[in-house]
Order: structure tokens, then C-alpha cells, then sequence
């Protein structure tokens, strides 16, 4: 959320920057949020479409990696593969 | 002959060096087994997808050695994983090596059906196929993931290890699971060259007249971890051998530990252009 080239594109069109992480890919996306207002803004994405170069711009923020989460690192095998949810 | 051997979790007795056969070519496996057999090797390893099992074999049958004297690994192949058809190969791996029994079975590697695999390979084990079961390049996520929910623990993993990649990392929840480490690789390739002539290794085999090469094989074995190297050359192979008559020092195994490179490995086991690469070309 605090990346530059995401400022840049807010002060560019009128939509919130979370709305600019959440279109265009054809990727399902589940934002989750308990705050109403938030809900709306999640939804309110299908009345702009983002420019070539800003999808360009956007790709570039890729750090080829999921900073919460490898499914080969043992650490975090190992916390799903115990975790319980009863008894 | 058993002589520095381990033992597994089972209690079956391995010998800690043996001769391994990938890239032996099968017109050549039978003659190489042979002279390896003759030089005074009893563990070889073998797999489903090294073509050759025919000509370790032929070589055991044909070389007069009691079975019980041999210790005979062989690997399960991606293309047989699941129950059925584990189940199937482990009978066609017998009637190619010549044998009513195999002492190591692996899964050789964690893609596929594995769990499936495994309960044939239990089964295996109790119907006196097997005396004992492991798998092979399961990193340390996927060993965990894959040991936690299996009845019979895995006896060894064998993975790349070498002074260049020393596993250091996967040893603890190998340890937890009572697994024992097997390299491959011992002498370096795939990524990890440079091992026969590295120079730490030469200066501390100086000092006992040994090689780079038998350096690294005793540090491997010191650390109790069995290694199967291969060559093609009976001269190599003897002095592959030859490294039960000398001891590391404390000093000397700590020099080495320095030399890690790689310590998981060269090989990106996650990568689905490797998980291809193999199944294409293996099967």
C-alpha cells in the first residue's frame, strides 16, 4: 500500500489505492474487511480500467515471492501440518 | 563382510559406502557392478529410472556372493507412483535384479502419488520384498509434510551431499523422525563440481595419503551418512573404498564444514520446469 507507483496512480484517477490492487487480471480476488465502508470501496473497481503502462508498472512491484508464505519451507509445513483445529 | 555399516530405524543393518549406477549406461552396468562387486563393494544403488537394474542383476547373480552378504537399493520412478502401480514395479524391480528381496526401497522422487506409494512399499515391507523403507529428494518441507502423516517413518533420504552441500539444514527433522541421511553426489556434479580438486580437501589428504575424493568420502561416512559413489573405472572405485583406515580430526571436520556452498542443494526441487524436465525425460 505504500509503494510510490501506487501514489502516483491514485493522485492520477479518483480510486482509492487498495481499489487499484484488486481488477483487471481476471484473477478472483476475496478481499476480506469488517469495515462496511471498506466493503463498498472493495466492490466499487469495475468502472475504470487501468492503462497498459500502469499494468506494466504494477508488474513491476513483483518480488516473485509470497513474503507470508512457502509451502516448501519447513517452518511453515510444519505449523499447518500441526495445526489443530479440535481436540 | 559388513563392515562399517549403520544401522536403520528398523534395525536393519546398511553399509555406509556402496556403489552407485545412475548415468551407467545398461550395456556397461553389468561389467561395472562386476568389478565393483570384485573390488569389495556390497551396498549398490540402483533405481527404476536408471535402465540398468537388469545389469546389477545380472552381476550379483553371476558373481557367487551370498544375497544376504549384498545390499541391494532400488527407487521407485514418478511414472509408478500410487498404490497399484508401486505395488507392480516393486515386482517387476525384482524380477529384473534377479532377487526375491530388495534391502532399501525409495521413493525417488516427492511428486506424484506418494502416500499411495507408500502403503504398497509398507506392504512391501511386511510380505518380506523389503527390508527397508526410505525416499529420496524430499526437501526439508516436503520430508516433514510427507513424514509426519506416514505410519512406518522413512528409514533414509537420500539427497545431494557433498563437502560443497553439506544438508546441515534438513538434519534436525530428519533426526526427529529417526531417518537417516544417504548421498548422492558424494563426489560433487550437478552444480556442486570442483569437489575432487578442491584444495582443502587435497592439503588435509596429504597429511594420511589420501585424495580429495576419499577425503570427502570419509567425511561423509565420519558424519554417518552413506554414500554411494560412481565411476566407471575400477581403479576410482578401489580408492572410493579405500577410506576406512583413517579419521578426520575435529579440526579437519570443521575446516570442511566451512565449505558449504549450496547446503540444500543445486537442484530447485520446486521448480515446474524440473517436475517436467523429469517426467518427460524419464517417464
Amino acid at each position: 500500500m505504500q509503494h510510490p507507483d501506487h501514489l502516483q496512480h491514485d493522485s492520477k484517477q479518483d480510486n482509492s489505492m487498495r481499489q487499484v490492487r484488486l481488477n483487471q487480471r481476471n484473477v478472483v480476488v476475496i478481499p476480506k474487511t469488517v469495515r462496511r465502508e471498506r466493503m463498498i470501496e472493495n466492490l466499487n473497481i469495475f468502472d475504470f480500467t487501468l492503462t497498459e503502462e500502469e499494468m506494466r508498472a504494477i508488474a513491476r512491484l513483483d518480488t516473485g515471492r509470497s513474503p507470508i508464505y512457502d509451502d516448501m519451507d519447513l517452518q511453515t509445513v510444519r505449523g499447518i501440518g500441526t495445526y489443530k483445529i479440535h481436540e | 563382510m559388513m563392515k562399517n555399516t549403520i544401522t536403520l530405524s528398523n534395525g536393519v543393518e546398511m553399509p555406509l559406502l556402496g556403489y552407485g549406477v545412475f548415468k551407467v549406461a545398461p550395456q556397461e552396468c553389468d561389467r561395472c557392478v562386476s568389478d565393483a562387486l570384485n573390488v569389495g563393494y556390497r551396498l549398490i544403488d540402483t533405481a527404476q529410472a536408471y535402465f540398468n537394474e537388469e545389469g546389477v542383476g545380472n552381476a550379483i547373480s553371476k558373481s557367487g556372493i551370498p544375497r544376504q552378504d549384498i545390499f541391494l537399493v532400488t527407487k521407485v520412478w514418478i511414472s509408478n507412483a500410487g498404490e497399484q502401480k508401486a505395488a507392480a514395479s516393486i515386482d517387476e524391480s525384482l524380477r529384473k535384479l534377479k532377487t526375491d528381496y530388495i534391502d532399501l526401497l525409495l521413493i525417488h522422487q516427492a511428486y506424484g502419488d506418494v502416500f499411495g506409494s507408500w502403503r504398497a512399499m509398507e506392504k512391501a515391507c511386511r510380505e518380506g520384498k523389503v527390508r527397508a523403507i526410505g525416499v529420496s529428494n524430499f526437501q526439508a518441507g516436503r520430508f516433514f509434510d510427507f513424514a509426519h502423516y506416514v505410519d512406518i517413518k522413512p528409514m533414509v533420504n537420500q539427497l545431494q551431499c557433498n563437502p560443497l552441500v553439506q544438508q546441515l539444514g534438513i538434519g534436525p527433522v530428519l533426526a526427529e523422525h529417526g531417518t537417516r541421511m544417504m548421498a548422492w553426489g558424494p563426489l560433487g556434479g550437478e552444480g556442486a563440481d570442483g569437489v575432487v580438486r578442491n584444495g582443502v580437501l587435497a592439503s588435509i589428504g596429504e597429511g594420511y595419503g589420501k585424495t580429495a575424493a576419499q577425503v570427502a568420502l570419509r567425511w561423509l561416512t565420519q558424519r554417518g551418512i552413506m554414500a554411494i559413489p560412481k565411476s566407471t573405472n575400477v581403479e576410482r572405485m578401489r580408492q572410493n573404498l579405500d577410506i576406512f583406515d583413517f579419521t578426520l580430526s575435529e579440526e579437519e571436520m570443521r575446516k570442511i564444514s566451512t565449505l558449504d556452498q549450496h547446503d540444500a542443494g543445486t537442484v530447485n526441487f520446486s521448480d515446474p520446469q524440473f517436475v517436467k524436465y523429469l517426467i518427460e525425460t524419464y517417464g
